[in-house]
């Protein structure tokens, strides 16, 4: 292109702009794995599932009525459910129950995701919930259970069967609790105590 | 052409092409199995606990089939395959097989051992070769044709120290799945409608042994 500058003719195109470097390869993906510690086989309709890891004995736990217990729950696979279970081993008259869920925010339950409708825990046996949704892989829950009275039991998992929250001393510590009259639920949770007792157990049914 | 007596005529050079950017770094590789974590020691051997639990023993029934899930946390190649019998009885016979995974069930028939000898004491092994794949569900599983042994079983004091594979009715955690079947003719692919088992006392958890290769 020709060009006059102050009576002066230019010629001479400016030279072109290097191009851009091509992108780098993207890198490999990482390896697929195991995101959490709970329901590591991979799912079934109708397997149940919960906290422990581990296949356990039996246990059968006290609850103090009036607190709220939460159990983390972290699943290696994403898990469509469609009930909560529990199991009353004894109840006590008049008492009532309910399933809650809360999210984390940095390793303590926060947000209340569900609150269930109030459990019959008057009288023994399994105690469903109907329910759906989905536990996402990788990503921490609180299983919680709370009941309106003293001297109710419900079958447990055993503290070494689920992934201690960390440790107190030497003793791991495998749930919270906290205290609050029964009713509606607390949102968010607030303030927790770390426990190292057998945590009280809630199945959670796939399809 | 002319620019204060200079003459400029050519075009300028054309720019050099960029350097190529960087390559992408690999993605993390996360934990892809639960059983094996630590590395491979030839000669190790290791089994589908999980944690340090000991054993026990236990009277198996017979013509029943087991099966325990093993999924490793890395490639692992095996060079053999064990039970110990803890005490002798009989003439039982027994078989260590490995099933593959669907959908959290014991299913497709991988492998099964010649007879094993339970009419003494000691380690008995089948010398095996393969590699378990990181990441993979297995199902180790044995049955003999009589009960007259008693074989290593994970302990039933708790935690057994086994993945839990589901609840039965009572929620009562449960160890793996059982079918009946008669000695000597497992099925190329398990039953579809196994039974749950746990290991409450007495348990049947057979111990199943890899040596890694």
């Amino acid at each position: 292109m020709n060009t006059q500058v102050n009576g002066v003719l230019i010629t001479g195109a400016q030279g072109i702009t290097g191009s851009q470097g091509a992108n780098g390869a993207q890198g490999a993906q990482g390896k697929n794995g195991i995101q959490g510690v709970s329901n590591i086989l991979p799912f079934q309709t109708g397997k149940n599932i919960s906290s422990a890891f581990l296949c356990s004995q039996s246990a059968v736990i006290g609850l103090s009525g009036n607190v709220i217990y939460a159990t983390p729950f972290l699943p290696a696979f994403n898990a469509n459910y469609n009930a909560l279970s529990i199991f009353i081993a004894l109840g006590a008259p008049s008492a009532l129950g309910k399933i809650l869920i809360y999210d984390d925010l940095n390793g303590v339950p926060n947000n209340l995701l569900f609150e269930s409708s109030n459990i019959d825990a008057s009288t023994t046996g399994k105690k469903t919930v109907n329910t759906s949704g989905t536990f996402l892989a990788g990503v921490t829950y609180y299983l919680c259970l709370w009941i309106s009275v003293n001297a109710v039991q419900t079958r447990a998992t055993l503290a070494s069967s689920v992934s201690s929250i960390r440790l107190s001393t030497n003793t791991p510590l495998t749930y919270y609790r906290r205290t609050v009259t029964y009713g509606s639920a607390p949102n968010p949770f607030g303030a927790v105590q770390p426990v190292t007792s057998n945590p009280p157990l809630i199945v959670i049914t796939l399809n | 052409m002319e620019y204060n007596g200079i003459n400029i005529s050519s075009q300028g050079t054309t720019g050099s092409q960029g350097s190529a950017g960087i390559l992408g770094a690999q993605g993390v590789s996360r934990f892809s199995g639960i059983h094996n974590a630590l590395p491979n020691v030839s000669g190790a051997i290791i089994s589908y606990q999980v944690v340090v639990t000991g054993f026990q023993q236990s009277n198996i029934p017979a013509n029943r089939l087991y099966a325990i899930p093993f999924i490793p946390a890395k490639n692992t190649a095996y060079s053999g395959l064990a039970i110990t019998v803890q005490t002798a009885g009989g003439s039982g016979l027994g078989r260590i097989l490995v099933y593959s995974d669907l959908n959290g069930r014991p299913n497709s028939k991988l492998f099964e051992s010649t007879d094993l000898s339970l009419n003494s004491t000691g380690i008995k092994t089948v010398t095996t070769s393969g590699t378990f794949l990181a990441g993979v569900t297995y199902w180790l599983c044995w049955y003999n044709s009589a009960n007259t042994s008693t074989l290593s079983t994970v302990i039933s004091t708790a935690p057994f120290g086994c993945l839990t594979v589901d609840y039965d009715e009572s929620l009562i955690a449960q160890l793996g799945y059982y079918m009946d079947v008669t000695f000597g003719s497992a099925p190329n692919t398990f039953s579809t409608s196994p039974i749950l088992f746990n290991g409450q006392s007495p348990n049947f958890s057979t111990m199943i042994y890899i040596t890694i290769a």
